[in-house]
């Protein structure tokens, strides 16, 4: 049994996707967090993000072979490539925040065992995190699902 | 104290065996699995060279993945002779999972692509074993293995699990052979890590599995022993999407987390694992790394990419099983297509294959984004 801690800073996002890129999208998406991660005392190396998707990739895999079917393999934009990886969304958010703490993108639904909270709960037990990052990011019929919350994994309670 | 979490059966499926014995054996021989491929020529890629898995099938296999997980899987139940617990949990890492079912979804818009990441094959496993355990996937690019096998010990130690799978999976991917084609990141003849000559990565396919018990428990079934796994250090550059920060302050830092992680000073390690993706900023940022952390002492250093192609999500995991099996041999492979190594003052290269007295081991990982992995594993 694990209880969840209330979050000190929590935003979402719901944004339709049309012609800006992903990157750009996180890019505008977290100003506010900047802001509040700037106006606190969280070492960047203390931070950590926990991200959980289903989808992160997909589309941008099936954009980059559909095009390389046209122009060959050898032809291909590879300006895209790097967000094919379900990674590229939480390291794109570690750069935006400078995070050098751990960065950990879940693959699956984010109730699952609560794997998130209970990872972030061990990298604070091994003193790895202050911070946690907890982010839900899915696509779904081209919207933007990004839920963001900053919250002390101290507060987290395992019975 | 905290429980220790050991290593009682490992599975391997590689371009260079599909044991690892036999694995073993073609790195003991200097083999390499890089072949030129007709279907890569008729494609169109421009360096039509990859190491995969023999047959490789026409067309586009969607569940390759899942097979060589499935694969990998019963294998290790059967190595183990075990009846999974209900409660095993099971920790998988991808990088791309299954690519060709996301390329068929480039040429029909209706193909479901909820079965393409590692998830999925998460789940089908705990269906086939009547599992109820934790079942997580990761889906941190090229430290995945890393991550799920040090992750998985970690959620035992914190949390009431006294067995688990972890492993990872990577089939051959188009998307990525065009991706680090066109990125500029693969070789034009074959791949180095470490040679002065080193000019770029080459692709491969495959996938490890584990299997990781409490010690008590193990010692209560007569489990053999392998290895302990001891800590995961994780880190991240936050610097660039695709290139590592060249001085390899985020690589030295996962490094040092693990070390201190597992209470243990440079000293202790016997042999780096190293990622050694073959590429010119990878190689030196990781170099760099290893430089600044091995001041006192000299470990020995090897890479294997060379022979197996990089295996992406699976590397990790596929180079922590020659890292267990160098445990059990006392002997280090040479490294793969390494004859004029970069300076370095204190790392000695595996130039030849060496039989020598090894204890405690450094595997590295790194991914795409900055994301970076070190852990260490150690003889029981």
């Amino acid at each position: 049994m694990l209880i969840e801690p209330t979050s000190i800073f929590s935003i979402q996002n719901q944004i339709p996707l049309t012609e800006a890129s992903m990157e750009s999208i996180l890019t505008l998406a977290v100003q506010p967090l900047q802001e509040f991660i700037a106006s606190q005392t969280i070492a960047n190396d203390h931070l950590g993000i926990y991200l959980c998707t289903n989808t992160s990739g997909k589309m941008e895999s099936v954009a980059f072979w559909k095009e390389s079917l046209i122009k060959t393999p050898s032809f291909v934009n590879p300006a895209i490539f790097p967000w094919t990886l379900p990674n590229a969304a939480a390291a794109r958010l570690a750069y935006l925040l400078q995070v050098t703490g751990p960065v950990y993108t879940f693959l699956g639904t984010s109730d699952q065992h609560q794997v998130p909270l209970k990872t972030a709960y061990m990298d604070w037990k091994k003193k790895q995190i202050q911070f946690a990052l907890i982010v839900e990011l899915d696509v779904e019929e081209r919207i933007l699902n990004l839920n963001l919350r900053v919250i002390h994994p101290e507060a987290i309670i395992v019975e | 104290m905290q429980d220790r979490i050991v290593i009682t059966a490992y599975t391997v499926y590689s371009p260079l065996g599909n044991s690892i014995q036999e694995l073993w054996t073609n790195l003991w021989h200097h083999q390499s699995a890089l072949r030129e491929h007709d279907f890569l020529q008729q494609e169109k890629f421009r360096f039509p060279k990859a190491c995969l898995m023999h047959p490789y099938p026409e067309g586009y296999e969607t569940d390759r993945g899942w097979n060589l997980t499935e694969r990998g899987i019963a294998d290790l139940v059967l190595q183990a002779e075990i009846k999974l617990p209900e409660q095993t949990g099971l920790f998988f890492g991808s990088t791309l999972g299954e690519s060709a079912l996301l390329e068929q979804a480039a040429l029909h818009s209706d193909t479901n692509t909820t079965k393409a990441y590692a998830n999925y094959w998460a789940r089908r496993i705990q269906a086939k074993y009547h599992l109820h355990g934790p079942a997580v996937a990761y889906g941190t690019a090229c430290a995945a293995g890393n991550y799920a096998i040090g992750q998985a010990a970690d959620y035992m130690r914190y949390f009431d699990l006294d067995i688990a799978i972890a492993g990872a999976s990577e089939p051959f991917s188009r998307i990525a052979m065009a991706g680090f084609n066109r990125s500029r990141a693969m070789s034009n003849d074959y791949c180095k890590p470490f040679d002065q000559a080193h000019n770029g990565m080459v692709l491969g396919e495959g996938a490890a599995f584990f299997l990781l018990e409490k010690e008590d428990h193990a010692r209560q079934r007569k489990a053999p022993m392998l290895a302990e796994v001891k800590s995961l250090g994780l880190s991240c550059d936050a610097y660039h999407a695709t290139a590592p920060k060249p001085d390899g302050s985020g690589m030295l830092a996962a490094m040092q987390k693990a070390l201190c992680l597992a209470n243990l000073t440079p000293d202790a390690i016997d042999w780096v694992c190293a990622h050694g993706s073959g590429t010119i900023a990878s190689d030196e940022a990781e170099l760099n790394a290893l430089n600044d952390l091995f001041k006192q002492c000299s470990p020995w250093l090897s890479a294997y990419k060379g022979a197996t192609g990089h295996t992406l999500g699976a590397a990790t995991a596929i180079e922590l099983a020659i890292c267990i099996k160098g445990l059990q041999e006392q002997a280090i492979p040479k490294s793969s297509n390494l004859v004029n190594p970069m300076p370095s003052q204190h790392i000695q290269f595996c130039t030849e294959n060496k039989s020598v007295p090894l204890a405690t081991i450094l595997n590295c990982g790194y991914a795409f984004g900055g994301i970076n992995s070190a852990l260490i594993l150690s003889a029981c």
